[in-house]
């Protein structure tokens, strides 16, 4: 049950998006909502926790590239390694942080735990005025200065599309190996009965937070390339945007939750209905993924590809991991 | 003392939400579900007081009455619809689906009454008390809430349905076993718990000259949960007590955080609010009192 068909689709994605840069901001927007979901899917797929604070991942990888751009000049290429891998870094030690107090909490807890973390850290940033406060980091000036205008512009255009890619070709490597490896089947022992995993010797807290800080490392990842290096800005009210989470879960359950290709269908989906309901419809997007959301739990709680799995002959659903 | 003001403040505004959570509170305690909707109920009850207001001219102590009786049918529809086909799929799949709901609602708002901020003025004088003005308004919707909290409180505690709730909440399987209609307990308890919450969104508009939009839930989501976790979730005094006490903490945080010369004290307060949450849920997850 190798993830090829996953992979390859990455692959064939990021050479289109090199060889045919016009498509690069169609392909980034796709790949955005593929990659949400898969770093969704590798936490609350695979150990059935909700977080509704998760988009503070997002934008702490999106303000690691902000920060050192702006406060740290002179850095020149450099500057995009180190500000992703600060924001990746921050994503990780934010999860570490709000994982080792509220991991331990079961179910609902953790979902209230986490309900103000978002709000929370955009409060935190807006009311003591740091990091640009309310109104946010400008990085266009920044990164022509640090990159030149080429190359700048270069990087906004493909190398934030070849980025959010690889964000999610990473993602997709993470899932598989997580699951086909030893946290996979104790967190599927978790996910099934805590109390019994924790009798059989599992540490469930352990590969909750194994499973919560891999997710959110790739969200930072995703954050920083998405929003600081593509949008060349880091704004409060947009990267701690709270509907991220809901676009993440719609993507998710609606490929199928705990699945390697699922997140890979549901955002192609979600994105192209998205699309066709912001041209019939303009304004409406936001109200029809609540409502997608909402059916798509109700009604067909396995997703499209968990579906399709219980149909489908042995062989096939090889194919489909 | 220059706090003085404040505090008293925080305990006006405090009853208010204290009456907001005291529905997120009831439903936890019953059917073991967290309302992440919750904040929408409060944007419905506060576009009620506000369309009650200009185009009828009703005074917001009597559209919350009306307010209740919508809530308490949109609870029930709520119940039908989102909780009751998923109690059996488990908790990921019913907070995503209120979540959603939550969404759903605030974006329905907006299209419908469109995403401006809204406001009216209903004055009924004030009170000096010294240095101290209190509207008389407001002091009436505190008021209002303080009986609210206590009139649920007795009609849980005295009625045969309230006590049928406290044996839910107790035991739900014991209570099916001593012929207690478990379902009819949760129907009934989501429909009461949103027509209360709708009913507080009514009496918050007398705080929030022109915060109403459709998009005003969120925070009070938040607010709710902090204040219900605080009270320990399920207890409704503690609830109410939790609120008196949550808003005391915003106002008297602000007045402090102003002191030391933050320039958004108010999102200060509200990012103190929500560490208090994770650090209770952690070292005291009962709730800081026992009532």
């Amino acid at each position: 049950m190798k993830p090829h068909i996953p992979i390859g689709i990455y692959l064939a994605l990021m050479t289109v998006a090199f060889v045919a840069p016009e498509y690069s901001k169609l392909i980034a927007s796709v790949a955005f909502f593929m990659a949400l979901g898969q770093a969704v899917n590798i936490f609350i797929g695979l150990t059935r926790y909700v977080d509704f604070g998760y988009v503070a991942f997002l934008a702490m990888g999106a303000y690691g590239v902000g920060v050192v751009l702006t406060y740290l000049p002179g850095l020149g290429l450099a500057a995009l390694p180190i500000g992703i891998a600060l924001g990746v870094a921050m994503a990780a030690a934010l999860a570490a942080a709000v994982g080792a107090i509220a991991l331990r909490l079961r179910g609902a807890y953790f979902a209230i735990a986490t309900i103000g973390v978002n709000e929370g850290i955009k409060h935190f940033i807006v009311g003591a005025n740091i990091w640009g406060g309310g109104a946010g980091l400008i990085l266009s000036s920044a990164m022509f200065r640090e990159f030149g205008r080429e190359t700048a512009l270069f990087l906004a255009n493909v190398g934030s599309t070849i980025l959010i890619l690889l964000t999610g070709l990473i993602a997709v490597v993470a899932m598989y190996l997580i699951q086909s490896g030893k946290a996979g089947y104790a967190l599927a022992a978790v996910r099934q009965d805590e109390d019994a995993a924790k009798v059989m010797g599992i540490n469930p807290t352990k590969y909750k937070l194994l499973a919560f800080m891999t997710s959110a490392s790739l969200s930072g990842l995703l954050g920083a390339s998405y929003f600081a290096v593509g949008n060349m800005q880091v704004f409060p009210e947009n990267v701690f945007f709270i509907e991220y989470i809901l676009d993440g879960m719609a993507v998710m359950f609606l490929g199928g939750a705990a699945t390697v290709t699922g997140p890979i269908i549901g955002g192609i989906i979600y994105y192209f209905t998205r699309d066709l309901i912001g041209m019939i419809w303009p304004g409406a997007q936001a109200l029809v993924t609540a409502l997608l959301v909402f059916i798509i739990v109700v009604l067909l709680p396995r997703g499209i590809v968990g579906t399709l799995r219980l149909y489908l002959p042995p062989k096939a659903r090889e194919l489909l991991p | 003392m220059e706090v003085i003001p404040y505090f008293l403040a925080g305990l006006i505004i405090g009853s208010i939400y204290g009456l907001i959570t005291l529905g997120l509170s009831l439903i936890f305690g019953v059917l073991r579900v967290a309302n992440v909707a919750h904040g929408s109920f409060v944007m419905i009850g506060a576009y009620v007081a506000f369309f009650g207001f200009t185009l009828w001219n009703i005074p917001p102590p009597v559209a919350a009455f009306g307010a209740l009786a919508l809530g308490a049918g949109l609870g029930a529809l709520v119940y039908y619809v989102a909780v009751k086909p998923l109690m059996r799929a488990g908790e990921l799949n019913i907070l995503v689906a209120l979540f959603a709901l939550g969404l759903l609602i605030a974006e329905a708002a907006r299209m419908v009454w469109g995403p401006d901020f809204r406001g009216y003025a209903w004055s009924i004088g004030s009170l000096s008390l010294g240095a101290l003005v209190v509207e008389l308004s407001k002091a009436l919707g505190a008021l209002m809430a303080l009986a609210i909290a206590v009139a649920l409180e007795l009609f849980l505690r005295r009625t045969y349905f309230g006590r049928a709730v406290r044996a839910v909440v107790q035991d739900p399987v014991g209570a099916q076993v001593v012929g207690i209609d478990v379902e009819k307990v949760f129907l009934l308890s989501t429909a009461i718990g949103i027509g209360v919450t709708t009913m507080g969104g009514v009496l918050l508009t007398l705080f929030i000259p022109v915060g109403i939009n459709p998009y005003m839930g969120g925070v009070y989501t938040l607010i709710s949960f902090v204040i219900a976790v605080m009270g320990g979730l399920g207890s409704i005094m503690g609830a109410y007590v939790a609120g008196l006490l949550f808003g005391v903490f915003q106002s008297v945080g602000y007045y402090v955080f102003s002191l030391l010369g933050f320039a958004q004290p108010f999102e200060m307060a509200l990012f103190l609010a929500f560490l208090l949450l994770l650090f209770i849920l952690l070292f005291k997850p009962t709730g800081l009192f026992k009532i």
